[in-house]
């Protein structure tokens, strides 16, 4: 077990030296939250607020937070997504095959290479939204308490979905359809701007999919009501996506060594 | 030690036919029926041309692909059915500057791949150590490998090959693009590896003499498959069994030259004759040794001989000629 956490480490230092290079690197994060930021805050501003259908969101404040909360965990995911495409580098450098030479644990690569990116973006995004929480006017500060606990959930879930990201780019290299697919309907459906409550019956059906939806209830509940007895289900739910993501990751991860070994395809590009 | 027996592999070119469905269009066999084996400190050449199936063996030796048949053995251990438990033993080195994180330094570098397999940190360490200061990086260890020359990279890769001290090691190419001094080095580097660090080497190279100064066995590929093995001298012998001797002479009588004539047709001997103004220059091809024959008809005539040369057939000679008979679809004995 502990050469599984050593290759982890391993992956984590090395995605660490090869991406981030200089402070400049890590203050650039700061951009897109705060473009996010100002994005949601204007696009809503000129609008009555005070008369939203949209339940548990009747005042501006909390429509703002909703949306924040909502952007913050997307980047998450989304940055995840970028990462796995990074898989295309390893591939032309050459290096993926010199890993795929070793008998290194393959889970454990994956989930280092996910944690690698995720802990460089998170940190940044995390703080920053932090703050802006804070900023907002009528916001409860007690429940402060939960933002260790709402980083774990966003922690957990968005390994889970990198690391199937991560496996489907070792897979194939014209994984690009992939961007298509995740941005535009993992935002619109994961409820990242809309509740998921007023979503249609099957806009409804294929949220439940997508781990970020589930977090995202999670992460608003505990930190907008400071509960989570009114959305216990969504706990299960969290932990059946994780589970299918991390099962589905192992098995691509299996069938994609296969189907190289066969095809004498890692180098190709 | 590595036992390959009859290993083949045929790579299929597919064709979508639509979203999900592809269909086979293509077969090719790049490997086909190749037997080897390696031991340790001992070095092998694997030469043929571009597109001989060299690279395709290789990787398949070390796990990276997996054969269509035949059997692979790595210290005892099945190789097909068990490549993670084989690939501990074994590790690649390639020609270029490819395969290392150039943003990366030597040291960091080598800490990543040694990292993947299952190695001690103290273990690692001392490999990373000892590797490094074989193909002597130890004083640009913290220098980012984007900084290196060709030559460093080259050594780098051959230090990474080196991190989880291969009892097996592939060289695809090693001096590929290296100035010759480099090479050179290289060449001693991969040299004591077998001879001091016992291990058994598998090398590919375009550059014969690399081959004559290295190896002690060697396969030649061509179409996939293996026409020739034995060692340098073997092969050399084999595919040019004859030996070449010019004499030069002041003059040579015909009596002489009928003499030398009847000797060469009664030994299958080719002897062609060049009369220049100043002197006579007898070649003569010949499978046996017949040198003394020769000197004797033309001491006895009286005619001193002013210079003989023995021309050994090369191993680049060798190979072409290889290459030839198997383009023609002749078998090599």
């Amino acid at each position: 077990m502990s050469y599984f956490f050593q290759i982890i480490k391993a992956e984590v230092i090395k995605q660490h030296r090869t991406t981030f290079h200089s402070t400049a690197t890590y203050f650039s994060l700061l951009i897109w939250p705060v473009v996010i930021f100002f994005n949601a805050y204007f696009s809503y501003k000129p609008f009555q607020m005070t008369k939203s259908r949209w339940p548990g969101l009747e005042t501006p404040e909390s429509i703002i937070l909703f949306l924040i909360i909502g952007y913050i965990a997307f980047l998450s995911f989304w940055t995840l997504v970028q990462s796995a495409a990074m898989m295309q580098v390893e591939r032309q450098d050459g290096t993926l095959e010199t890993i795929f030479l070793s008998p290194g644990n393959r889970i454990a690569i994956i989930y280092g290479r996910v944690l690698g990116a995720l802990f460089e973006n998170m940190w940044m995004f995390f703080s920053f939204s932090l703050l802006m929480v804070i900023s907002i006017k009528g916001f409860p500060l007690h429940n402060l308490i939960y933002v260790p606990l709402c980083f774990l959930i966003l922690l957990v879930s968005a390994v889970a979905w990198g690391g199937l990201m991560n496996a489907i780019f070792l897979f194939s290299r014209d994984a690009s359809i992939i961007f298509s697919i995740c941005y535009e309907p993992m935002n619109l459906l994961a409820g990242v701007r809309v509740p998921t409550v007023v979503f249609p019956i099957w806009a409804k059906i294929i949220s439940v999919i997508f781990p970020l939806t589930h977090a995202l209830v999670l992460v608003r509940n505990l930190l907008m009501k400071g509960e989570l007895g009114s959305v216990l289900p969504e706990i299960s739910w969290l932990l059946a996506t994780i589970i299918a993501m991390v099962v589905l990751t192992i098995w691509i991860i299996k069938k994609a060594e296969q189907n190289a070994r066969k095809q004498g395809n890692l180098l190709f590009y | 030690m590595l036992i390959a027996k009859n290993i083949k592999k045929i790579f299929q070119l597919k064709e979508r036919t639509g979203w999900f469905r592809s269909k086979v269009v293509r077969q090719i066999t790049a490997v086909d029926d190749v037997s080897l084996e390696m031991t340790p400190g001992k070095i092998v050449g694997l030469l043929g041309i571009n597109g001989a199936g060299k690279t395709t063996t290789i990787k398949m030796l070390a796990a990276m692909i997996e054969p269509t048949a035949g059997i692979l053995q790595i210290n005892g251990i099945d190789a097909i059915r068990y490549p993670m438990e084989v690939k501990k033993y074994l590790n690649v080195i390639t020609g270029g500057e490819r395969n290392i994180y150039w943003r990366l330094t030597a040291k960091e570098n080598l800490e990543y791949f040694a990292a993947l397999y299952h190695l001690k940190p103290s273990e690692i360490n001392y490999y990373i150590e000892k590797s490094l200061s074989l193909v002597g990086l130890t004083e640009v260890v913290d220098v980012p490998v984007e900084r290196y020359s060709k030559g460093m990279k080259q050594r780098l890769q051959i230090a990474r090959g080196l991190v989880n001290d291969p009892m097996f090691l592939f060289l695809d190419e090693p001096t590929l693009g290296l100035d010759v001094v480099i090479a050179k080095e290289l060449r001693q580097h991969i040299y004591r590896l077998a001879k001091n660090e016992n291990k058994g080497v598998l090398l590919t190279t375009h550059y014969i003499t690399e081959v004559e100064e290295l190896c002690d066995y060697v396969y030649v590929m061509d179409k996939g498959r293996i026409i020739a093995q034995g060692s340098p001298s073997e092969i050399t012998r084999v595919a040019i069994p004859e030996q070449r001797i010019t004499i030069t002479l002041p003059s040579l009588s015909l009596e002489a030259e009928e003499a030398l004539k009847e000797v060469a047709a009664a030994s299958d001997v080719h002897i062609t004759f060049d009369h220049e103004n100043s002197h006579t220059v007898v070649h003569i091809k010949s499978k046996d040794n017949l040198i003394m024959k020769f000197i004797k008809i033309v001491t006895e005539n009286n005619i001193p001989v002013l210079n003989v040369s023995i021309l050994e057939p090369r191993l680049e000679d060798a190979l072409l000629q290889l290459a030839t008979i198997s383009k023609e679809g002749g078998e090599v004995d």
